[in-house]
């Protein structure tokens, strides 16, 4: 058995179970205020966008306004549906959060606090990611409810689908690593630990080298985590709440938790990966402070972005989402690993990788442009049987109708 | 007993618990449940034999593949409302032959001397020793392998598109 | 590490489970999961007899390289046996072996 390496408490002699303990507590602390902290944001944000104020009552600013909240959650009644299948009902929200939990465990925070630097984080994170369908197919089966069962496949749906392009963009990401350990005729090994991805971005990270990867995998993250515009599992004006429509109280909170948890955890794998995490710019010497405080501001400016599309971008339809991952994302995907992998191969630069990864980039948003424009106008003519009035996007082109 | 063994004792004890769950449950989509409980234990198991990465190959794979059983599972058999027979009339002879099939193996088993190292002293298999293996000498095994896999998906499609004027 | 041979039992009575439950089960997608059993529980011994019998086996890798063989081919072999069984679905209105009992319909 590999032999646990306790890095940063090592110095304080502590007994492994006492090291153990402190981290779980350490990640169930931050879990949680990560997730109300989260909330209370994301009602801001969303807020302002939509030019009201948010939450102002509650403590300063409104602050305590999802610490209330959860306590409302905690004390409420737990119901379950009579016609329910209970086992598989009550242990589904569990199911959901454990995996989401699990996958803390290889992400470097800075250079050292890492709960176990595993050799093939990139590849656990993603295995242990996708068992939490196990939960959200239990919860949509077990509720014996029609909505709650079409939300749970359509997760289900969506979460296969969008892994696949992320997975792809990824090996892309890995190759890059794999040519610059391989240089001088050293080993590939750790190629696939995030904490070495992190590790070779002292300089450029690599969303220069990889500005589709970064796209793609921004774009897979929304839709497993079921944020607009991929929200359709969980949209209510469709399926009425989608696969935790008959949970309450504390299952439910414990859905809310693995959701935002996992929010957390795949923008620092993104920012990880594609921006340099603790490490771009300021390198290894900048000690462990600035290194957190490094990966929380990217990580922060992302999730940012994040919420800002959710307050612009229209729902898309279920087919459209398929379709556009399995038509679009998955080839360019592909067609980004085989030049990497072949410019790597013939000794190319990193340079001319980027500038194809850029040119990919930007042949996609070309391809959506114009299929969302002929979308519209087509949709215009059929509608209305009239002269082509924009919708969806061109609704806010400052041509207007053309 | 090292911890090691108990850990191994008892996700052992997990997967044969799930495995019953597949072959017992009287509704398809606990047996369908069991099974991801049954296979999460192999991936256990496969960590304990010291081989990470097949685990985590297990679980990404098996992950994708077992959810998408479970829905079809769902789908397919209406699995609430038409509750059918689940089991063939054979059982007795089924289970005849499951348990002579596991004396057998258990008799073998025992009897035979296996020539293994010490328990104590394996060491970890490094998986980059298994890369290598696997694009080197097994090159060829792995590509006729993925074309399996491209034949299967087309397969599959095939199968499950809908007729001419079906819809 | 538990010894060899425990490890081998315990993949006897995960085969023998499986083949339990293809004999009695009259569902297409159960008897998968129950064939989905068997295989695991041979992988289960292909790692087994690697990680074992590196030391006297000069130190090969073939029982690995088998059980991820083993876990791509089942991949395969689930897409595949799900399209027949929808297959089967749509043309019998059922997923019960039993009552496929035409050559030809």
């Amino acid at each position: 058995m590999p032999e646990i390496v306790l890095s940063e408490f090592a110095g304080l002699g502590l007994p492994d179970w006492i090291d153990a303990l402190i981290r779980i507590v350490f990640i169930v602390a931050l879990m949680t205020v990560n997730a109300l902290a989260l909330i209370y944001l994301e009602r801001k944000i969303l807020a302002r966008f939509q030019q009201r104020v948010g939450p102002t009552r509650t403590g300063p600013f409104g602050m305590l306004q999802s610490l209330a909240d959860a306590l409302k959650l905690l004390t409420k009644e737990d119901v379950r549906p009579a016609s329910a299948d209970r086992w598989v009902f009550e242990l589904a929200p569990y199911f959901a959060f454990v995996p989401i939990f699990l996958v803390f465990i290889p992400i470097p925070w800075t250079e050292t606090w890492i709960v176990r630097d595993l050799e093939l984080g990139f590849l656990y994170v993603f295995g242990v990611l996708g068992l939490n369908l196990v939960g959200v197919v239990m919860a949509g089966w077990g509720s014996d409810n029609k909505y709650a069962l079409l939300g749970a496949v359509r997760a289900a749906a969506q979460a296969i689908s969008y892994e696949l392009p992320m997975l792809l963009v990824s090996v892309g990401v890995i190759l890059v690593v794999a040519a610059r350990l391989t240089v001088d005729g050293g080993s590939a090994f750790g190629a696939v630990n995030l904490n070495v991805i992190a590790l070779e971005q002292t300089t450029t990270p690599f969303l220069l080298l990889q500005p589709l990867g970064f796209a793609i995998f921004m774009i897979g993250a929304l839709a497993e985590l079921h944020r607009p515009p991929f929200d359709m599992p969980i949209a209510e004006s469709e399926v009425v709440g989608g696969y935790f429509v008959e949970y309450s109280g504390i299952r439910w909170s414990f859905f809310f938790l693995a959701e935002y948890t996992a929010l957390l955890l795949l923008v620092v794998i993104g920012s990880t990966v594609f921006l340099g995490g603790w490490n771009f710019p300021f390198g290894e010497d900048v000690g462990l402070g600035l290194q957190v405080l490094l990966t929380i501001a990217k990580t922060a400016a992302v999730i940012f972005v994040l919420f800002w599309s959710r307050a612009v971008l229209p729902r898309l339809r279920i087919d459209q989402l398929m379709a556009f991952s399995w038509k679009v994302l998955l080839p360019f995907s592909i067609v980004q690993v085989l030049a990497n992998a072949i410019i790597l191969a013939y000794g190319g630069g990193e340079w001319i990788i980027g500038i194809t990864s850029l040119a990919l980039l930007l042949l996609l948003i070309g391809l959506v442009y114009g299929r969302v424009r002929t979308l519209s106008r087509g949709a215009g003519r059929s509608l209305n049987k009239q002269p082509a009035r924009p919708r969806l996007i061109t609704a806010h082109d400052p041509a207007g109708g053309d | 007993m090292s911890a090691t063994e108990i850990v191994f004792y008892g996700i052992a004890f997990v997967m044969i618990g799930g495995g019953l769950g597949v072959v017992l449950a009287r509704n398809i989509v606990h047996s369908a449940l069991a099974l991801i409980l049954a296979l999460g234990a192999v991936a256990g198991i496969y960590v304990i034999l010291t081989v990470e990465f097949l685990a985590l190959t297990q679980l990404v794979v098996y992950g994708g593949a077992v959810i998408m059983l479970v829905l079809f599972a769902l789908m397919l058999t209406r699995a609430r409302e038409r509750p059918q027979a689940l089991f063939g009339k054979n059982r007795p002879i089924a289970f005849t032959i499951a348990a002579g099939l596991l004396a057998a193996f258990v008799a073998g088993i025992v009897a035979s001397e296996w020539a293994t190292a010490n328990p104590d002293d394996i060491e970890p298999v490094p998986f980059q020793e298994i890369g290598d293996v696997l694009f080197s000498a097994w090159a060829v095994p792995f590509e006729v392998i993925s074309v399996v896999l491209v034949i299967a998906m087309a397969g599959a499609i095939l199968l499950s598109q809908p007729d001419q004027g079906e819809q | 590490m538990p010894p060899l041979e425990h490890v081998l039992v315990v993949s006897a009575i995960l085969f023998s489970i499986g083949v339990y439950g293809v004999l009695t089960r009259r569902n297409a997608v159960n008897i998968l999961m129950s064939v989905e059993l068997m295989l695991n529980a041979v992988s289960i011994n292909m790692v087994a007899f690697a990680i074992y019998g590196r030391v006297a086996f000069d130190n090969t890798f073939t029982g690995i390289i088998f059980a991820f063989f083993i876990v791509v081919v089942a991949a395969a072999e689930v897409a595949l046996a799900l399209g027949i069984v929808v297959r089967l679905f749509r043309n019998r209105a059922t997923a019960n072996v039993d009552e496929v009992n035409l050559l030809k319909w």
